[in-house]
């Protein structure tokens, strides 16, 4: 061989050698026979903390814990075998100063002049930390994710040339859509869920962003197919090109139908307080400035003003009624009415009620008969509320009666209280038996009969026997009287 | 000796009336007009009696009431609550923090007094 091809060679294999070891990469060669150890480049060396010295002349069991050399060995015959590339994505190899490192490793075999495999020549890359930041980002992405589903925000992004809007599993839950593989709708889905009052704004609205702005903010309604009507927040960014045309829009939808209810009723309840307050004071000054000068005590008056200022009482209690039956439905209708449970017997506070207006019905000349039965009626009842019942059954018993007999009942039966007020009053109607419970429900003749009746005494009553999980209703035939009835659970453990 | 009754209350009409009636009805009135005032009403001129409302200017009824208690000499007075406040949660706490009783304007006077005769021991009137 020429003396000068032998010195380009050798300069060859010098720049090639140099190659192989300065590589950031494992580069390993085993005999194909024994599998032995030929060769460690220098990042081979470095990554497994053994030197080419150590390393020659082994093989895998001399320095890896069992199954991972039988990993290595099997990959390995496999090359040998099948011949070309295998692509090992991840492999793991417990090193002497790292400790236990992932590689992507690519294992191919070298051959000699006869076409027989020599060699097994395998390439690693460490890829440890790079497998720990991408399983971090998908841990933060879950995360994000979670917290999106928990919050129940609906996250997505919508590609505006193309018109191809990525969807969110939330979002297809906000909507009530069926997700689509990879969630891909178009605006028209979205379109189709927007509330058919809603559309034309909302797309205005969509346009317009577009546009001009750098994002769009809203609120608008759907109709869930489940759900019926619901609130949706919106709001998003839009990106656009350096000629400013609109990209991109990406953003989040919330549905916020249950808080906008919760400060509806907020405010309600603050307004109910505040008119509660503000009304009853001025109120109780009228008050207790009429009787104050009724009972002579600031001097005498004559029965003409005496007169004018009875009147005066009477409209200042009426008033006073008015405002408590308005504030009590309102609270029930807003459901603030919150009860006082507790456990009684109801006979008891039927009998104070009965106590009370006996006297009144006998004013105007009715009998009044009570008829109670024998057992213990143990209720879990609010007793300020049921009275408010009874009150207002008993009065317009004796309200509609000229003549006869009111009678005051309660009986055991089938796990209920029962009570009953019966009259022989003017009665009504069969078709008026459930509009009377309604707000505003009164008779025609009521009405005329007693202008200063709310129309809201029954609505409440029947709010309050029903938060008591009982029932209430009534029977008439004119004009021999009226029967109203209610039931209330009997607290079992003392049945 | 007349006995005698703190009244408590920011709307000068109630006071002026309330002072009117118990005044003829023999009791012998001090009225305030703040939370802070009472207190210290109270520590001066030990009434027998309390009547409180509930929502004032400075410090509430409710606060008053404790510090009524924490004073050796009118932790035993009785305290009757005043307000226009028809909730049931007023009616619990006005349980919670031990007042005597309570009335609900607009309120029959004569159940007021009744109430003070009662807690003052004069079931006679």
């Amino acid at each position: 061989m020429p003396a000068k091809n032998v010195a380009e060679l050798r300069q060859e294999i010098a720049f090639l050698n140099s190659i192989i070891e300065n590589i950031p990469h494992m580069i390993f060669l085993k005999d194909a026979k024994e599998l032995r150890f030929v060769r460690f480049n220098k990042a081979g060396q470095k990554l497994l903390g053994y030197s080419q010295k150590e390393l020659i002349g082994k093989n895998d069991y001399d320095f890896f814990p069992q199954g991972e050399a039988d990993f290595f060995i099997k990959k390995d015959r496999e090359v040998l075998k099948n011949r070309g590339v295998l692509d090992i994505q991840e492999e793991q190899v417990r090193t002497r100063k790292k400790g236990i490192r992932i590689l992507h490793t690519k294992k191919s075999a070298l051959y000699d002049l006869a076409g027989e495999p020599a060699y097994l020549l395998g390439i690693s890359e460490d890829i440890t930390e790079k497998k720990e930041a991408r399983a971090k980002l998908t841990s933060h992405e879950k995360q994000l994710q979670l917290a999106l589903t928990v919050a129940k925000i609906g996250a997505w992004s919508w590609h505006v040339p193309k018109d191809v809007l990525l969807w969110d599993e939330n979002m297809f839950r906000i909507f009530g859509v069926t997700p689509t593989p990879g969630g891909i709708v178009k605006y028209s889905v979205f379109e189709k869920c927007l509330h058919p009052r809603e559309r034309d704004r909302v797309n205005h609205a969509v346009q317009t962003a577009l546009k001009k702005s750098p994002d769009y903010n809203d609120t608008f309604r759907i109709l869930h197919p489940e759900k019926g009507e619901r609130e949706i927040a919106v709001r998003c960014a839009i990106d656009r090109d350096k000629d400013g045309n609109a990209i991109s829009m990406t953003g989040a939808n919330l549905d916020i139908t249950e808080q906008q209810h919760k400060h509806a009723i907020e405010v309600k309840s603050k307004m109910i307080s505040m008119v509660s307050h503000e009304l009853r004071t001025p109120i109780h000054t009228i008050k207790e400035s009429i009787n104050v000068i009724l009972e002579g005590l600031t001097g005498t008056i004559n029965d003409e003003q005496k007169d004018v200022l009875e009147n005066a009482e009477l409209c200042i209690d009426r008033l006073t009624r008015l405002i408590n039956n308005v504030l009590d439905f309102q609270k029930m209708d807003a459901g603030m009415m919150d009860l006082c449970f507790e456990k009684q017997n109801l006979n008891d506070i039927v009998q104070g009620v009965a106590e009370i207006e006996k006297s009144t019905a006998e004013k105007k000349g009715l009998n009044f008969e009570f008829d109670f039965c024998e057992d213990l009626l143990i209720v879990n009842a609010d007793s300020d509320k049921i009275i408010q019942v009874l009150t207002n059954l008993v009065n317009n018993a004796i309200k509609f009666t000229e003549k006869g007999t009111i009678t005051i009942r309660t009986r055991n039966m089938d796990g209920n209280a029962h009570v009953s007020v019966i009259d022989t009053g003017m009665g009504f109607s069969s078709d008026e038996t459930e509009k009377i419970f309604l707000e505003f429900g009164q008779t025609t003749i009521t009405k005329k009969l007693f202008p200063q009746g709310t129309g809201l005494g029954l609505a409440i009553s029947r709010k309050i026997i029903e938060q008591h999980q009982g029932k209430i209703w009534a029977k008439s035939k004119k004009p021999v009287g009226s029967a109203f009835y209610f039931t209330l659970p009997l607290d079992q453990k003392n049945a | 000796m007349l006995k005698r009754i703190l009244i408590v209350d920011d709307e000068p009409d109630t006071i002026k009336l309330l002072t009117l009636r118990l005044t003829k009805s023999g009791y012998d009135v001090i009225p305030c007009s703040t939370g802070r005032f009472a207190i210290a009403s109270a520590k001066k001129n030990k009434p027998d009696l309390a009547i409180l409302d509930i929502k004032l200017p400075d410090i509430n009824g409710y606060d008053v009431l404790k510090e009524f208690r924490k004073n050796p000499s009118l932790s035993g007075m009785p305290v009757i609550f005043s307000t226009a406040d028809a909730s049931v949660a007023v009616k619990k706490n006005v349980k919670e923090c031990a007042a005597d009783d309570f009335v609900i304007k607009p309120y029959d006077a004569k159940d007021l007094l009744k109430k003070i005769h009662v807690l003052l021991g004069q079931h006679s009137s």
